[in-house]
């Protein structure tokens, strides 16, 4: 595949970007050709702004010409969506920094490029962090993560993207810069606008500033690892949810994982941790146990140790491939599953049985307190035909137990053929007029979310 | 639309239709009738409905919506009617449709933690329902014995003990929902629904985008143990800046509530009285939950950052009994205040929770300025002040001065970088003070997005934005459109 249109079919229109935002952050590849087995993004312009004025001015250059943007942080996400082919993409890596921390709030503002990495060691300085579990963190930006919908096991406890940003700074299309909520932990002045640009893939607005509740990190960690039965964790999973007990992760892992975390075998295993003063993570780790035993599950490890606990989260947290880092590399698919919280072991069932009868390897990883579940398929190049019809498998299952499949990571080749955002549903039409609102030329991400947005 | 009351031959030929769809038993349209629906729990500006229509069932809100969108009528969804803001009041004689019939429990589903309601459903009743197997519904409004679940969702309201749990928004899994056509749709399901956050939109929305019909909500199991901790304070700045430490030394209480002398002054003349020593300036009621092994723990540090900032007395509810005593004291503080004022309005402004001590000087300083008292009695925790202004409406400029006064509150609160409100909406009664806090383009930007779901402004019209922000857009539709000669 070549680009629609290369950056030398563009030179007039350069040089009025150019000018506009300084030549310095305005760079051009022409004719890169396309691979069918690429994962990451690339278009014939590429702009690196510093400023947020620059985003405005580079908006409302892209409108005149009817250019398309995509924006990107650190690229993780690239694989991600519907295959499309911008005209320009957006590098938000340096509109980066801490713009106000305040820690007896409890709240930090952000510019968007900022990294994962560099956020949290501001936070830890003050003996606080963001508990969303963001893989790949020195090259993960906290917009793309808000823009991805990006979870992890904590979310168990802690809730997701959605439950942490408070206030935003967007700007539209049209070069229209707005603020979004209230930097505040309570509001309901207005619309709640936030939440339309959390997971809408850059489709809406370009985000350049977030603000985002911040949570003490716990006293304590601790965490039991149970190797299982379907059965006995299936019995063990109703156990839980109907106990008083408060687990920060409670996930169903399946698969070998790249650090040792102590899940050896090929069974289920269940990991359950706790994060709380250690009084109560110690009450918590014998309760968790006890549970175990009485569902019969003989083999159990403990460990209170943070630094131990820290890893396990870590690793479940970097389940998500990041699409910088796999090429080369056999083919890999990683699917997003939702489903009722007590489906979670059916959806193990299925995808481990549709993808054994087609020899593909899997690892997965199921919130058992939330129905968040991640699969991750991996195999030879040569199987690809095969590939298409295990997507449509897995997500004729999902739709069948009326949950979705989203496929969140697929090489261009996969994602060219598969639904990679499951079928499409009866509330597409409102949310294509939500698109043409905001964005009535398909300027931003143009064709990479449902539905073809 | 049609923006002015219904003539009577309109009128007479919308309740036969309407009464087609429910029944004559299910409408209301007389005076004497509608008089009861002049106004919500904002009681300030008032309007009758041209009729208040009671729909039993989600197929009879479509239809009544189909018609009135088909004849142009505009109309106004309503629950309990106990909205702070006047979201719920007909400000030009339009149709109110009432949910209050549609109040069932669909379902409970324990083992994936969720209930089924329907948007009639009494928020506390849901946590009665499920008590008995340990479960709760946590978003907790002070209204919580009468107020609907479909009304908070309307709301996005908070309560209580939202500062460790969150308010409606983080509990609401799925709606069926009406649309302002009439056409039904559902949202939500699973977490993260491929697509837009509709859900999350539709949340706190006020009504202006779709009726709610049915609502799939998150159910918690009750922690293992609460335990709550009363301090007294000598010093109001004592009192806010003990409730700002608690949550920067890194401790989440489930609640964290605080009142000043007058509202104090004012619980204690009203129905639950708990004996507050008569010269006290503040009062903090700090709750924790959670495992039972670790609570003590906590309460330790709560209790002695408390005596950090020189608290006259600081304990433990000794049991059950002492706690509801303490928290019923609280939660009728605003019923309260008319024991000791004719009339209050209360505000709802939040600020960062590290302001409080200097924005609580400045509401002195406005009650000084206005002549009117204010009792502050609110969610320090959150940052979530109530303000509560006391005016008597039968002198004359007292009742515009209140309200100016509440202006004045709510401009501080947006200096301070905070919002004008935090769980009582905008409705009728904060429209204006939008300005404070957002431009002409982001007002704007806002109705884009109403008008997705209400291009006409059918449903609950003029509510929540400033009248000229739509000014604005005409100008520049006007600019942008070629003129048409005539």
């Amino acid at each position: 595949m070549q680009y629609i249109r290369g950056a030398l079919d563009l030179e007039a229109e350069l040089m009025e970007l150019r000018q506009a935002i300084g030549a310095e952050k305005v760079s051009t590849i022409d004719q890169r050709p396309w691979r069918e087995d690429s994962y990451t993004l690339h278009a014939p312009i590429r702009v690196t702004p510093t400023h947020e004025d620059d985003i405005v001015r580079l908006m409302l250059w892209a409108s005149k010409h009817r250019l398309t943007i995509t924006p990107q942080g650190g690229g993780t996400k690239d694989a991600m969506g519907e295959p499309h082919t911008p005209d320009v993409l957006l590098s938000m890596q340096h509109i980066s920094g801490i713009v106000d921390y305040s820690p007896r709030d409890l709240t930090i503002t952000v510019k968007a490029g900022t990294s994962i990495e560099q956020l949290q060691a501001c936070l830890a300085e003050h003996g606080q962090y963001i508990p969303l579990d963001m893989p790949h963190a020195a090259s993960s930006t906290i917009g793309g993560v808000f823009s991805a919908n990006i979870s992890g096991p904590r979310r168990a406890m802690y809730g997701s993207a959605r439950d942490y940003l408070m206030a935003a700074r967007v700007i539209y299309p049209d070069g229209r810069l707005l603020r979004v909520g209230a930097k505040v932990v309570k509001n309901v002045a207005g619309y709640d606008m936030n939440k339309l640009f959390i997971g809408a893939m850059g489709t809406l607005g370009v985000l350049t500033e977030l603000t985002i509740r911040t949570r003490p990190i716990s006293i304590s960690s601790g965490m039991v690892l149970a190797t299982a039965s379907i059965d006995q964790l299936k019995q063990l999973q109703k156990l839980l949810i109907d106990s008083q007990l408060e687990p920060s992760i409670c996930e169903w892992l399946y698969g070998s994982f790249e650090q040792p975390i102590g899940i050896t075998s090929q069974q289920p295993t269940v990991a359950i941790g706790f994060d709380d003063v250690s009084s109560a993570v110690q009450y918590q780790l014998e309760e968790a146990q006890r549970l175990c035993r009485a569902c019969g599950i003989a083999e159990q490890r403990t460990s209170s140790d943070k630094t131990q606990v820290q890893t396990l989260y870590t690793v479940l947290g970097q389940l998500l491939p990041n699409a910088q880092q796999l090429e080369g590399r056999s083919l890999i698919v990683e699917m997003k599953l939702l489903s009722s919280i007590m489906d979670v072991s059916k959806v193990f069932e299925a995808v481990q049985s549709l993808a054994a009868a087609r020899e593909i390897a899997l690892q997965f990883a199921g919130g058992l307190y939330t129905g968040v579940s991640r699969v991750i398929f991996e195999a030879s190049w040569e199987q690809q035909t095969e590939w298409i019809e295990l997507i449509s498998d897995v997500q004729r299952y999902m739709d069948s137990i009326q949950g979705y499949g989203i496929v969140e990571c697929a090489p261009l080749s996969i994602r060219q053929k598969a639904a990679v955002w499951g079928q499409s549903g009866q509330n597409d039409e409102l949310m294509k007029d939500i698109k043409r609102t905001i964005d009535p030329h398909h300027l931003l991400n143009a064709g990479r979310f449902i539905g073809g947005m | 639309m049609i923006d002015a009351p219904l003539d009577e031959k309109r009128k007479q030929q919308m309740i036969d239709a309407l009464s087609r769809v429910v029944g004559k038993k299910s409408i209301l349209y007389r005076y004497e009738d509608v008089m009861a629906y002049e106004c919500d729990g904002y009681t300030i500006h008032k309007g009758l409905p041209a009729a208040v229509v009671f729909p039993s069932n989600t197929e009879e809100v479509a239809a009544i919506v189909s018609y009135l969108h088909q004849q142009q009528i505009p109309f106004i969804p309503r629950g309990a009617g106990t909205g702070l803001s006047g979201g719920a009041t007909a400000l030009n004689g339009e149709v109110i449709i009432s949910l209050v019939r549609m109040n069932k429990l669909l379902h409970v589903d324990y083992d994936n933690r969720r209930a089924v309601v329907q948007p009639g459903y009494i928020n506390l009743k849901l946590s009665n329902s499920i008590a008995s197997k340990g479960y709760y519904y946590a978003p907790d409004p002070s209204s919580q014995a009468t107020c609907t679940i479909g009304g908070n969702v309307g709301e996005n309201a908070g309560g209580a003990h939202c500062l460790k749990y969150g308010v409606t928004t983080n509990h609401v899994l799925g709606l069926e929902v009406v649309l302002p056509n009439g056409q039904i749709r559902r949202f939500g399901g699973t977490l993260d629904t491929p697509g837009y956050d509709v859900l999350g939109l539709l949340t706190g929305s006020e009504g202006t985008l779709a009726i709610v019909t049915e609502i799939t909500v998150r159910i918690l199991k009750k922690p293992q143990e609460v335990s709550t901790v009363l301090a007294l304070f000598d010093k109001v700045t004592d009192a806010s800046q003990a409730a700002s430490d608690i949550i920067a030394c890194g401790i989440i209480p489930a609640a964290l509530e605080m009142m000043d002398a007058m509202a104090i002054h004012g619980v204690e003349s009203g129905n639950y009285p708990v004996g507050y020593p008569k010269d006290l300036a503040a009062v903090l009621i700090i709750e924790v939950d959670g495992i039972a092994a670790g609570l003590q723990e906590q309460i330790e540090e709560i209790m002695q950052v408390c005596k950090n900032h020189h608290v006259r007395e600081v304990r433990k509810a000794k049991d059950a009994a002492e706690r509801a005593r303490w928290w019923a004291n609280r939660k009728t503080a605003f019923g309260a205040m008319g024991t000791i004022s004719p009339d209050y309005l209360v505000q709802d402004g939040v600020i960062p929770r590290s302001k409080l001590p200097e924005v609580l000087e400045r509401i002195g300083q406005i009650s000084k300025q206005y002549g009117l008292r204010i009792a502050n009695v609110f969610h320090a925790g959150d940052g979530n002040l109530h303000p509560l202004i006391l005016f008597d409406s039968r002198v004359e400029g007292e009742t515009e001065r209140a309200v100016e006064a509440g202006s004045a509150v709510l401009k501080a609160c947006a200096d301070a970088g905070g919002s004008i409100t935090g769980e009582h909406g905008v409705g009728v009664e904060k429209m204006e003070d939008m300005r404070f806090i957002f431009n002409d383009i982001e007002i704007e930007a806002q109705m884009q997005l109403r008008d997705v779901f209400n291009p006409n402004s059918l449903c609950n019209p003029h509510k929540m934005f400033p009248k000229p922000a739509r000014c604005v857009e005409m100008k520049r539709l006007s600019r942008e459109v070629p003129a048409v000669n005539i």
